[in-house]
């Protein structure tokens, strides 16, 4: 997938625990855990404001664009 | 626990009750409640009551009860697989994998069952004369509006398990939007 969620870096910078990320955003531990394994097929708006906000980020710092294997070729 | 999911659970225990009482039910009518077994035979289609003794001995009586087992585990089948389908329900699986496949298998038990209710009247009719006199032996073949209803509705499920699919599909990609 060619969209990386770098969730990991950022709550380590902010020290913060994925469970505590999880329920001040709104969703559960598995859901954030899907997230942040790349097996999201998309998100909300809503949860990437409320992570930003959380996390005190840009939503650039936390998603990055990796050109590679595109599954549609 | 929501509406969908109590009223499921309502039916899935009426279909339980219903799959467990059918063999005994037939078993209580074919021996044991002979006014109801009269009524009931003589009530269907093309029935040949003139050739069928009565009361009716215990050897037709035993090949009649026989005659009736095919169909009556079809239809048994039906209502176990109803009482999964509705267990699933009531557990909120609702565009799920296994509740798409036995709905599916609903719609084809429903068409089998007409095949084998189109054999069951020969086979009861032959069954009940088979103690008669040579020449006094007969075979009926009936095919009624309600058989091909059945098959009409066998196809219609078998298309809502396939819209059903859809639904799971959409729900499968729904589950990976956070």
């Amino acid at each position: 997938m060619p969209i990386i969620v770098n969730l990991d870096v950022m709550l380590a910078k902010r020290k913060m625990a994925s469970k505590d990320l999880a329920e001040a955003v709104g969703i559960t531990p598995q859901n954030l855990s899907v997230l942040k394994t790349g097996r999201a097929k998309a998100i909300r708006f809503t949860t990437l404001e409320s992570i930003c906000a959380c996390l005190e980020c840009q939503p650039g710092d936390i998603l990055e664009y990796q050109p590679g294997e595109d599954p549609r070729d | 626990m929501n509406d969908i999911q109590r009223t499921s659970r309502r039916f899935r225990l009426f279909f339980l009750i219903i799959f467990y009482s059918m063999p005994v039910i037939l078993a209580v009518i074919w021996f044991g409640c002979d006014f109801l077994l009269r009524e009931i035979l003589f009530m269907m289609p093309a029935f040949p009551d003139q050739c069928v003794p009565w009361p009716l001995p215990l050897m037709p009586r035993l090949l009649g009860f026989v005659s009736c087992l095919p169909s009556t585990f079809m239809n048994m089948a039906a209502f176990a697989y109803l009482a999964r389908l509705f267990g699933m329900f009531g557990r909120g699986e609702f565009f799920t994998t296994p509740a798409v496949r036995t709905i599916r298998r609903i719609g084809w038990i429903l068409l089998l069952a007409q095949g084998v209710a189109f054999l069951h009247v020969p086979l009861l009719s032959l069954a009940l004369t088979a103690a008669n006199p040579p020449g006094q032996h007969v075979i009926t073949l009936s095919l009624s509006s309600g058989m091909v209803t059945q098959v009409i509705i066998g196809l219609i499920i078998i298309l809502v398990s396939k819209i059903m699919d859809e639904g799971r599909k959409l729900s499968e990609e729904q589950a990976y939007v956070i």
